[in-house]
């Protein structure tokens, strides 16, 4: 398990990145939402080691890492948001050197792990390619095959389906799925469709702070009988907005479609019940947050992280 | 007014890219070397010319000429690399920074980026130059106000401006726009550095004055075109032969159509260059010419396993993960940036560069008096130290520089970070790909070795001192080198600082080893201060060696564990702050590191200042000079007239012991009561008797005083008998300076001409002088050879008896005749005598074969046998003929001995000549005349001429040593190989003398002190010589000789000695005109005329009787000379050359030219002449030999 204790990160400037976040992440898949700038890859890298923190700690079963990160090196599986590789070496010859630097061991040997672990991520046809000559998504396929090597008990996993077709998305969540089942698998995403069908717990950071943390579906069902779907005008589009009662929006048919949430009292005219999602939740929860930071002055503005 | 978009564009990229380049490392880096050269740099000094003595005239520090002179040299230095670098970096960074696709999808065009980024980059140099001026007039002009002693002229801006414009710009905007090229086109940052790397030693490369071979004129075209600023025709057209200072100081440029087609091209080139760039990048820009390197897409492979399957599959892998060890971890980063670097033009580059400067140096390389070496593996190794280690050191900073900042700008900061591999692997590791590639460098200019020793075929072709110099003892200097650039670049995280920093410490290293400041502490890469013998390796310094090794060593361990802790692999919380705790854990980690430094650092210094260079040794003989100069200078000891010495040599220790009596005769007309004698530095305590009773002696810093009993009345005796130890050397050198005497396991070299053998009855007058107390050489009146004057050097001659132990491998020689010789105990015991009187004394020891002729013998090492036989034929042939023309050779033998080249020269000892294996047992022989010819018959002159004859105290009296030494080597070379032979000789010694001669300040042969300068030596050797051939020519040879004989006659044995104007005056009855002979002798030994010839107007004509050649000859020089005037066709036979394919006939007439005239040639001849020659037969000094001819058509 991960505990994080009133985490602190500020810059020079100051601008402040994490503003005293709590957190226990438990042994499975836990997802990490919210929007960019909110403080998320500044805590992926403080878990990873990368970064310090100006305060706070961070605890792996039950010890300090916050200024030992060695020790969550060895049992780390780390996919970051952005990275790149040496573009003059093959695939095979990339993984062949982060694996070494893992330090990762099989009894077939580390030529025989490479060979599968590509064969996993379907990059064998392009194996002993230059990295140089390969598509966004097949480096970021080579990435996910760093980061499930060896035998990690943490895997951080930062953005993960950028450039990657449905097809190899349905994939990687098959095989996170599958590692999180013996281990902690950190998701941090700002698609909340991700979080909905990996995750059976998600926290919510806005602005470096924890909004909540809760599991998709109680966070469906506070919102049950309040999420109303019907067609709409742009006027009544821009009317909606203005309400903060809308949700989302989005085209169907070629018509708007709007989604809105309505506490109390009557739908508008012409909408109908729905099911909430977890993307309604989570709006809702950001348009709250933004209410309530804009009345309390004592919540700073975010870092542009 | 609105600019046209596309000029607007334009403007953009340029001043983005110069508003980057101001904040880049390099460009600070830039401005700091031009600030610390103009700091450093005294243009006055780049003028070699002037008048050093006090009054003299001296050259003004802001003339065009030296202001020149200073840009060229400030550019080559200083500018090139990081012009370069900056420059050719610029689109590299761009790809770095993943903004093509950004810019590019603009509307602006690949030519305008290409023309912008230079723009900017032009731009941002323009103003370091504009900043470097401005330093520069406020400095040079303002010198006097903190109170420089430079001389200036009256300022000018133009002075300055000027020469900027012709020598620095140009040299600044070529450099610029070929790396600018080189990045464009490769996009590769070593192969930028390596176009960096060569144009620096290209641009060297012009300055290092080079032997003459058949490549001559490709070179020359080579040099002169790539002659970036102008650095190489300065010093070629303008310095070379010394044109006053007057001209210096006032003369307008005058360029030659050479000069200006070069800045034709210099100028021409940049703009060929970023043409090409533009070309290039719109070709690659908009996807034309070759394929692009993305490829055609990867056929998908379907949809495989479902969850379960993978899941096996994993698992069926059983991973686990461990810290992979340092070592391991270093291994795995090195193969990944070797396998990176793999298809990178780069390092082929380098090592292709190397390679060529390699053989450059080694097919150039020549000894003494431009002798062509014999290559030996250690000498090669040894010879090229500076090559391949500033090759290398290069190669390893680009290198890491490249390496450690690659993850950051590949972006896999973070997923390196985030492996268990720990730092010191991530820095371990770019070190062992470093090592790999400059053990690939050595070993290929270690293949150029291997290849050239093979095809000389003479010494052995042997892997193991190339194996122990470049292998083992180079291998600290490029460990501490990468230790120090990794430092750089983690304290840094800048690779650009890395780069500034790194050519900060090789200007620095340049700049200590050329001032000669550099010390064994200091000497990181063992420039200038190994020597390969094969009679002793790295003597005499040895020891010195092993602690200068051991603290770069632990230097590297310190700058290492600074780069550890300094490394970034987790960024630190900047408001977190360092703390105490965390400064005592950082302290706690470099004290030992530190340690392993500082304590081979001190012993090293420790030893230096206990020896010869240290604080106490020159305190000690600043003493010597201050106590005793007031009492004892001009003091003239008693006559020695006997020296017995037993003498045990220990040479494993570096000591002898040694007991010794010197019987002396008072020849003063009053009473003697005391006795100084000058003892040498490494001598322990000395014991003295006086008439065979002990004696106490005052020592008054190394003078010892010795009071006698009983008073030394005039032509009284005495017995003084003396025994020590001393050591030589003693401690360790500053700097590993030559040394031409020593007691060394490879060998023994000790004479009385120096403090370090025997005690030396007297005052030495050059012990405790410096700059700071020099004076200036007492003057003697121009008639005072008229008087008796003293000897120039030894005292009163004297016999001697030596007895000498050493082990018994050695082979020892003294002066003399060998009266015993016996082993016992493992030690030889040989005695010399010298019953015939000689003033020095010397002893050589070694591991000797030896070789004898006609009563010449040779001791060599047992392996330099490649040129002993023509050294025993001069030396056997060199006593033969001395003793037919000056006087009989009054010994048995005359030996000569070779010793380790610890100082490469020879010494002319009577009976013994000692002689080092650099000048001329390890020298080519054959196609010319040879050094070991040479010097042998010199040194073999120096029994006549110093130890026969010793001339007396007064100017020009050393003319009658080497002078003269030279002039006998002419005759020898003319009777023993012919005039050809002469003629070679005679050329080389006049090109050496009008390459030297400094036109202010010159003196006449009949006023000259040697030591003073370069010039007034070669005057002393090369001139002394030509003047002496010359006056032959006016008595005939047989007088000379006739007069040569009789003056010796006279003079040997004598209480006066000789000055230049008695050898005059002994020659003058012998003179055909006494007239001529009088305006002679004004004007080549009291004056310093020096003619020119000059052809012009000639015509050929076609007659009935064959061809007529009428021309004008000019004395453009100074001197009234009679000489011969030749219209020749054919090629003449050279010695040792192969024979003329064309056989030589000429028509000549005698010509008698006073300074400024022009004498009208009529030559009639049956021939077609094909040139013009003034004094073919090479009999008469001149200015430019070479352009005294005409080719007629």
């Amino acid at each position: 398990m991960i505990e994080i204790r009133d985490l602190v990160k500020v810059y020079p400037g100051p601008i402040v990145a994490l503003a005293g976040l709590s957190l226990e992440i438990p042994r499975g898949m836990f997802g990490l939402l919210g929007p960019n700038g909110s403080g998320k890859t500044t805590l992926m890298r403080i878990l990873a080691g990368l970064l310090e923190p100006t305060a706070g700690a961070v605890f792996k079963d039950g010890c300090d890492v916050t200024f030992t990160p060695e020790r969550i090196w060895t049992r780390l599986g780390y996919l970051p948001q952005d990275f790149g590789f040496y573009p003059n070496l093959t695939g095979r010859q990339m993984l062949f050197h982060l694996l070494s630097l893992k330090g990762v061991e099989g009894p077939e040997g580390l030529d025989s792990i490479c060979s599968s672990l590509l064969d996993q991520v379907n990059l064998r046809a392009a194996a002993d390619l230059k990295v140089r000559s390969y598509s966004g998504g097949m480096r970021q396929r080579l990435g996910i095959a760093q980061a499930i090597a060896g035998d990690p008990d943490l895997v951080i996993v930062d953005e993960p389906t950028t450039g990657l077709d449905p097809e190899e998305r349905i994939r990687f969540y098959r095989l996170l799925a599958e590692l999180a089942e013996a281990r902690t698998v950190l998701l941090s995403t700002h698609i909340v469709e991700d979080v909905a069908m990996l995750c059976p717990r998600f926290a919510v950071i806005r602005q470096g702070r924890l909004v909540e943390e809760t599991t998709p579906s109680a966070a469906r069902a506070a919102l049950s009988g309040r999420i109303f779907e019907g067609r709409a005008s742009h006027d009544q589009l821009e009317v909606l907005r203005k309400s903060g009662r809308l949700t989302q929006s989005y085209f169907y048919e070629g018509r708007n479609l709007a989604r809105v949430h309505v506490p109390e009292g009557p739908p508008p005219d012409g909408f109908q019940p729905s099911p909430p999602t977890l993307e309604d939740a989570y709006l809702i929860l950001m348009r709250n947050e933004v209410a309530a930071a804009q009345s309390d002055p004592s919540i700073a503005p975010g870092p542009p992280v | 007014m609105t600019l046209p978009a596309s000029v607007h564009r334009l403007l953009i990229v340029a001043r983005h890219e110069a508003s980057t380049q101001m904040r880049s490392p390099m460009l600070f880096g830039l401005f700091a070397f031009a600030a610390i050269a103009t700091v450093a740099i005294n243009p006055a000094a780049m003028i070699p010319s002037g008048d050093a003595a006090i009054g003299g005239v001296r050259p003004f520090s802001n003339s065009r000429y030296a202001l020149a002179q200073t840009f060229a040299l400030t550019g080559l230095l200083f500018y090139t690399f990081l012009t370069s670098i900056l420059a050719g970096l610029a689109v590299v960074r761009d790809d770095e920074e993943r903004v093509g696709d950004l810019i590019h999808s603009t509307p602006l065009t690949p030519q305008e980026y290409v023309l912008g980024k230079f723009g900017g980059i032009v731009a941002v140099l323009g103003l370091v130059v504009t900043a470097h001026l401005t330093l520069a007039i406020v400095w040079y002009e303002g010198a006097l106000w903190w109170g420089s002693d430079a001389i200036l002229g009256p300022f000018g801006l133009a002075n300055y401006l000027i020469p900027a414009m012709i020598f620095l710009v140009p040299g600044i905007v070529f450099c610029a726009a070929l790396a600018f090229a080189a990045g464009e086109r490769t996009r590769a940052p070593l192969a930028v550095y390596a176009v960096s790397t060569a144009l620096f030693f290209g641009a060297l490369g012009g300055l290092i004055p080079r032997p003459s071979s058949s490549l001559d004129g490709a070179l020359d075209l080579f040099f002169q075109t790539f002659d970036l600023w102008g650095a190489r025709w300065l010093s070629q057209t303008i310095f070379h032969a010394d044109r006053g200072v007057e001209f210096y100081n006032q003369a307008p440029f005058a360029f030659d159509w050479a000069f200006l087609l070069n800045r034709l091209f210099v100028a021409g080139v940049p703009a060929l260059a970023i043409g090409i760039s533009m070309r290039h990048a719109r070709n690659r820009i908009r996807g034309r010419g070759r394929a692009s390197s993305r490829g055609p897409g990867v056929p998908r492979e379907p949809a495989v396993a479902e969850s379960s399957a993978v899941a096996v599959r994993r698992a069926s892998l059983r991973m686990r993960s461990r810290p992979p060890g340092v070592l391991a971890g270093a291994i795995g980063v090195a193969r990944a940036d070797l396998l990176r670097m793999k298809g990178e033009a780069g390092p082929w580059l380098f090592v292709g560069f190397a390679m060529l400067l390699t053989l450059e140096s080694l097919g150039s390389a020549r000894g003494v008096f431009d002798s062509q070496v014999i290559l030996t593996a250690g000498g090669a190794a040894v010879g090229l130290i500076e090559v391949v280690t500033a090759m290398g050191c290069l190669l390893l900073m680009f290198h890491i520089g490249e390496s450690l900042d690659s993850a950051r700008h590949h972006r896999l900061q973070a997923l390196i970070g985030a492996t268990p591999v720990r730092s010191s692997s991530l820095l371990m590791g770019t070190q062992l790909s470093g090592a790999a590639l400059v053990s690939g460098l050595l070993g290929s200019c270690g293949l150029i070795v291997l290849a050239l020793l093979t095809w000389q075929g003479q010494a052995p072709v042997d892997v193991r001192p190339l194996a122990l110099v470049w292998g083992l003892l180079l291998m600290p200097t490029f460990l501490v080198w990468s230790a120090w650039i990794t430092a750089v670049v983690a304290i840094t995280r800048s690779r650009h600082a890395a780069y500034v920093a790194g050519l900060g410490l090789l200007m620095l290293t340049i700049a200590l080893t050329l001032s000669g400041s550099m010390t064994w502490l200091t000497n990181w890469p063992l420039w200038g201060v190994l020597r390969w013998s094969d009679l002793g390796m790295f003597e005499p310094d040895r020891a010195a060696l092993l602690l200068n090794r051991l603290t770069m060593i632990g230097l590297t361990g310190l700058l290492g564990t600074i780069a550890l802790a300094a490394w970034p692999r987790t960024e630190a919380d900047r408001l977190r702050g360092r703390g105490p705790a965390r400064l005592r854990a950082q302290l706690k980690r470099l004290t030992p590191a530190a340690l392993t430094a500082v304590i081979p650092a001190l012993c090293l210094s420790s030893s230096i200042q206990a020896g010869p260079d240290g604080k106490a040794a020159r305190e000690e003989d600043r003493n010597y000079w201050r106590r005793n100069v007031a009492t004892w200078s001009g003091f003239v000891p008693p006559a020695l007239i006997r020296v017995e010495a037993w003498v045990d040599l220990h040479p494993r220790e570096s000591r002898m012991d040694v007991r010794g009596v010197f019987l002396l005769r008072n020849t003063a007309d009053h009473e003697v009561r005391v006795l100084p004698f000058t003892v040498g530095p490494g001598f322990g305590p000395v014991t003295w008797e006086i008439d065979g009773l002990p004696a106490r002696a005052l020592n008054r810093s190394g003078l010892h005083i010795l009071s006698l009993v009983k008073p030394l009345t005039p032509g009284g005796q005495t017995r003084i008998a003396f025994a020590y130890t001393a050591r030589l050397p003693y401690g360790t050198s500053r700097g590993g300076a030559h040394t031409s005497e020593f007691i060394l396991p490879s060998g023994v070299v000790l004479s009385t001409l120096d403090r370090n053998f025997l005690p030396l009855p007297g005052f030495m007058e050059d012990v405790g002088v410096n700059d700071d107390n020099r004076a200036e050489p007492f003057e003697i009146p121009e008639d005072a050879w008229k008087g008796t004057l003293p000897p120039l050097s030894g005292g009163t001659p004297f016999t001697s008896l030596m007895q000498v132990t050493a082990p018994s491998e050695y082979t020892v020689n003294g002066a003399g005749e060998k009266l015993s010789q016996s082993v016992s105990d493992g030690r030889t015991t040989v005695v010399w005598e010298s019953a015939h009187p000689v003033r020095f004394l010397n002893l050589v020891a070694g591991r000797f074969a030896v070789k004898r002729k006609g009563g010449a013998a040779v001791f060599h090492h047992p392996a330099h046998g490649y040129n002993v036989d023509e050294i025993l034929e001069a030396l056997a042939a060199a006593r033969a003929r001395y003793s037919e023309w000056f006087r009989r050779y009054p010994w048995t033998e005359l030996r000569l001995s070779e010793y380790a080249d610890h100082s490469t020269r020879a010494q002319g000892f009577p009976t013994n000549i000692s002689f080092s294996e650099g000048i001329g047992f390890l020298t080519q022989s054959g196609g010319g005349v040879s050094l070991p010819t040479i010097v042998t018959a010199h040194e073999a002159a120096h029994q006549w001429w110093a130890h026969l004859l010793m001339p007396g105290r007064a100017p020009g009296a050393d003319v009658l040593i080497e002078g003269m030494a030279h002039y006998s080597t002419m005759l020898f070379l003319e009777a023993e190989h012919g005039d050809e032979a002469r003629r070679e000789f005679a050329r080389g010694l006049e090109l050496r003398y009008t390459n030297q001669r400094r036109l202010d300040g010159e003196k006449p042969l009949s006023r000259i002190v040697s030591g003073t300068s370069p010039a007034e030596e070669s005057a002393i050797y090369d001139k002394g010589a030509w003047v002496m051939w010359m006056l032959q020519q006016q008595l005939g040879r047989d007088n000379m000789l006739a007069g040569l004989r009789s003056f010796i006659r006279r003079f040997e044995g004598s209480a006066d000695h000789p000055a230049l104007q008695d050898l005059v005056e002994e020659l003058r009855p012998l003179a055909p005109s006494a007239s001529d002979f009088q305006s002679f002798v004004d004007e080549w030994f009291q004056g310093t005329v020096m003619p020119k010839f000059r052809f012009s107007g000639a015509q050929v004509t076609r007659t009935v009787e064959g061809w007529t050649v009428t021309a004008d000859l000019e004395n453009i020089g100074s001197g009234t000379v009679t000489l011969d005037v030749v219209a020749a066709r054919g090629e003449r036979s050279s010695f040792g050359g192969p024979p003329p394919t064309t056989p030589y006939e000429d028509a000549r007439v005698k010509v008698r030219l006073k300074p400024g005239q022009k004498a009208a040639i009529s030559l009639k001849m049956s021939f077609k002449p094909d040139r013009l020659l003034a004094d073919p037969d090479v009999l008469v000094l001149q200015l430019n030999r070479d352009r005294a001819r005409l080719v007629l058509h």
